[in-house]
């Protein structure tokens, strides 16, 4: 696609959706979604070339984005975001159950910000049959960290 | 991951080796692609590679603790420029050495992240619901 190009991305039903200037869209598996938005993150970072080229295959033909490297990493951070949700959808059991493992471990962050997921995963985590074998470490804690918002302003001109 | 304490920094609450109040609060913005932080083995600002540090705060102003809860005035971290930022660190900036300055809270989950700077402001709204910046 040439000229001005208006995307979304987002998770839907376990997958991610891209639409392109609300006329194109393409499906990507969540985990394609996720390394290639690594992928994708280091082809920019790495470019000499002001403009990035890369193709992401999706279940039906391919995005071919040939964009600025600054667009570039705003998709790539897109997509990742998307595909992290996604994730969540397609399998929210067994990220609460990976999740109630590494608690159990001792390692107690979260996989999940879905406030289900977490409480699964503690549940799980303190009455699986399966996991009680394995000894708890460490002290289950009920802290709580808020989710703020990040508002960029335009750079400012000069005069 | 999810937004959690630093487990070192929930030990220097408890060990009052952090106040909330009288201590300088800051943040500082985490570029992933050189250093990830991790709640349960970094413990000071030093465990945070200089490189993958791509802006920092001023002082946390007006701190509240009601009830456990911890708030602040927003932030404005003005005329942000470098790499990609993927989380925020909320840390204890009043210790002399950055080996002695308690990593407190890590949030990768916010509104606007990852966040790639413009060169312009960069305002960071806190949380209003209950959690605030915090909740012990």
């Amino acid at each position: 696609m040439a000229g001005l190009v208006n995307l979304s991305i987002r998770a839907v039903s376990g997958r991610v959706l891209v639409i392109a200037n609300a006329e194109h869209h393409w499906l990507i598996a969540w985990q394609d979604a996720k390394a290639h938005a690594v992928e994708l993150k280091r082809a920019a970072q790495a470019s000499l070339d002001p403009r990035v080229s890369y193709v992401i295959p999706a279940e039906i033909g391919a995005m071919a984005l040939d964009v600025e490297r600054a667009a570039a990493l705003q998709i790539a951070a897109s997509l990742h975001a998307a595909g992290a949700k996604a994730e969540e959808q397609a399998d929210p059991q067994t990220v609460a159950d990976q999740a109630a493992v590494l608690i159990r471990m001792g390692v107690p962050f979260g996989l999940s910000d879905d406030a289900k997921i977490q409480d699964e995963a503690w549940n799980a985590a303190q009455w699986s049959p399966e996991l009680r074998k394995a000894p708890l470490v460490g002290v289950p804690s009920r802290e709580r960290v808020g989710v703020p918002s990040l508002i960029q302003k335009p750079p400012r001109k000069l005069q | 991951m999810a937004n959690a304490l630093f487990d070192a920094g929930r030990a220097g609450f408890l060990g009052a080796d952090i106040d909330w109040d009288a201590n300088n609060i800051k943040l500082v913005c985490v570029d992933h692609t050189d250093d990830t932080p991790n709640v349960s083995t970094d413990d000071f600002l030093d465990d945070i590679t200089a490189p993958a540090r791509v802006a920092t705060s001023g002082n946390f102003a007006n701190k509240t603790k009601t009830a456990g809860v911890a708030d602040a005035d927003d932030i404005t971290l003005t005329s942000v420029t470098g790499d990609q930022f993927e989380s925020l660190v909320i840390y204890n900036d009043s210790p002399a050495t950055e080996a002695g300055k308690h990593l407190i809270a890590y949030i990768d989950t916010a509104t606007g992240l990852p966040c790639t700077p413009n060169g312009g402001n960069i305002n960071i709204v806190f949380d209003s619901g209950a959690n605030k910046i915090f909740k012990l």
